[in-house]
């Protein structure tokens, strides 16, 4: 295990102004937060930020899963959270990164009628969101939280993911998202959210 | 640049007395309460100094959300002196540190008892309401494997049943406060003890809505800029309560929800804003001495 400890993450303080920017962002989604930069080292490819958004909400409690596998990241979130590790399928909380095409969303848990609550939560890395560079995903976005339409673009997000994503929801089943990008920018999508996107000409 | 590692932990307690893990899950449950807006979602409530069934579900809410830098308000019934106001104030400022206010528009968190405030609450606000029931189909179902059900399939025509007799009865919907209401046109909610006075400021509001429910162990929201329904029928409507004809005693304020006392001349009625903090502005807006809040 490469995985290490990370003494300078306050679980206090990081974690309650980190949680408050992520309960802002899904009380409004389309609205794009920037997380706070935090001294930590995560394994190779994996944001701090994304990191971040990891230690506020896992504990031994929950069960967690990374897409596409990657051991370094597992043990570092098991390392530093107590997290277990479970199948997309059953994962309470799924990391994934939105550029590479993942059909494993498309079978991850919506919950039920009886617990809708049980559907997961994703946290999706992706390259930048805001701006339109070509080949960005734009996003229009209406529901709960929104007052008429939200939209944004999103670089570094897979149609198909996002359509897996979509395909998914159906209220009140269903996932909820939040987008991080590289420079600690955030976006929440929850499934009270109807999605409509478009692909900016490259 | 706020120092977060030179602040202390007060008392003797953890930040905001709630360890880590119990937060943890408490914003857990909170998010998804938000993403499914009005779905009661179960969470564990442990024990507080304070006795289940006086506040411990808003207090809960309120101790996983609050920071360093926020300023607390805390009302109970629209009053900043109400004793349940007062002590879970004093416990918070004690395991937290927090500035406090009495003023709607300077706080960031607002802890309530059975009120929404009269002044208008923006975006950067939260509101937490203390929740006794948050089951809007008990009134009809007293099973709480049954109502999970009710809702699951938004079976809500007992409800109905129950509010047409009520109209057949005493000839319109006795229900005071708790006034069942429709969230983003799926699920029903208990909006907590709220006159139906408070009841339409839930609608497409700018300001996100927690509720807290600590002895029956649930947690649901309100986000901002979503749809919240008094059900009502085509022909009988939903109103709120009629004060036309009377103003406070206080601030001659005619457009606030108001308490009925006795206390006139010859022990007749007198009426008085119940939201202290507006009253004592309107007050101070025409010249006259601030007084402390209270009714």
């Amino acid at each position: 295990m490469n995985a290490c400890l990370e003494p300078a993450f306050d679980k206090v303080f990081d974690t309650q102004r980190i949680y408050r920017l992520m309960l802002d962002a899904l009380a409004r989604p389309g609205k794009l937060r920037t997380l706070p930069g935090l001294d930590i080292c995560p394994p190779n490819g994996l944001n701090r930020y994304a990191a971040g958004l990891g230690f506020t909400l896992l504990d031994s409690e929950t069960t967690f899963a990374v897409l596409p596998e990657d051991d370094d990241w597992r043990d570092y979130f098991s390392l530093n959270t107590g997290v277990k590790p479970a199948t997309p399928e059953a994962a309470e909380f799924i990391l994934l990164r939105g550029g590479e095409y993942l059909p494993e969303i498309a079978r991850v848990n919506r919950g039920t009628l009886l617990s809708p609550e049980e559907g997961s939560t994703l946290f999706v890395l992706v390259d930048a969101i805001g701006g339109t560079q070509p080949g960005a995903v734009k996003l229009t976005l209406a529901g709960p939280g929104i007052k008429e339409l939200a939209q944004v673009a999103v670089v570094g997000l897979h149609p198909l993911n996002l359509a897996a994503i979509c395909s998914r929801q159906e209220y009140p089943l269903g996932v909820d998202c939040f987008f991080v990008d590289a420079e600690g920018i955030m976006l929440a999508m929850p499934r009270s959210a109807t999605v409509q996107w478009e692909e900016v000409p490259g | 640049m706020l120092n977060l590692k030179a602040i202390e932990r007060k008392g003797g307690y953890n930040f905001a007395f709630l360890d880590e893990n119990t937060k943890r899950e408490i914003r857990r449950k909170t998010l998804k309460a938000v993403a499914i807006p009005g779905y009661q979602v179960p969470f564990a409530s442990p024990e507080l100094p304070i006795a289940r069934g006086w506040g411990t579900g808003g207090l809960q809410v309120t101790m996983s959300i609050i920071g360093p830098d926020d300023t607390l308000k805390v009302i109970d019934q629209g009053c900043d002196g109400g004793v349940n106001a007062v002590n879970i104030r004093k416990l918070l400022v004690k395991t937290t540190g927090v500035g406090t206010t009495f003023d709607t528009a300077a706080a960031s968190i607002i802890q309530t008892r059975h009120r929404i405030p009269e002044e208008p609450m923006s975006g950067r606000q939260i509101l937490v309401l203390q929740v006794p029931i948050p089951e809007p189909l008990r009134f009809v179902e007293a099973s709480m494997a049954k109502t999970r059900e009710m809702h699951s399939e938004m079976d809500y025509s007992r409800m109905w049943v129950f509010l047409y007799e009520n109209i057949v009865k005493w000839g319109e919907i006795t229900i005071g406060a708790r006034y069942p209401s429709l969230v983003n046109k799926r699920y029903l909610i208990d909006p907590s003890p709220i006159p139906r006075w408070d009841v339409p400021k839930l609608h497409m509001a700018e300001t996100l809505y927690l509720f807290g429910a600590g002895r029956e162990k649930r947690i649901y929201a309100v986000p901002p800029h979503t749809s919240v329904e008094p059900l009502e029928f085509e022909d009988i409507r939903f109103r709120v309560e009629d004060f036309s004809g009377k103003a406070c005693v206080r601030c001659g304020s005619d457009h606030t929800y108001m308490n009925e006392i006795y206390g006139g001349p010859g022990g007749g009625k007198l009426y008085v804003c119940s939201d202290s903090s507006r009253c004592d502005k309107l007050r101070a807006q025409r010249g006259e001495a601030k007084t402390h809040a209270g009714k």
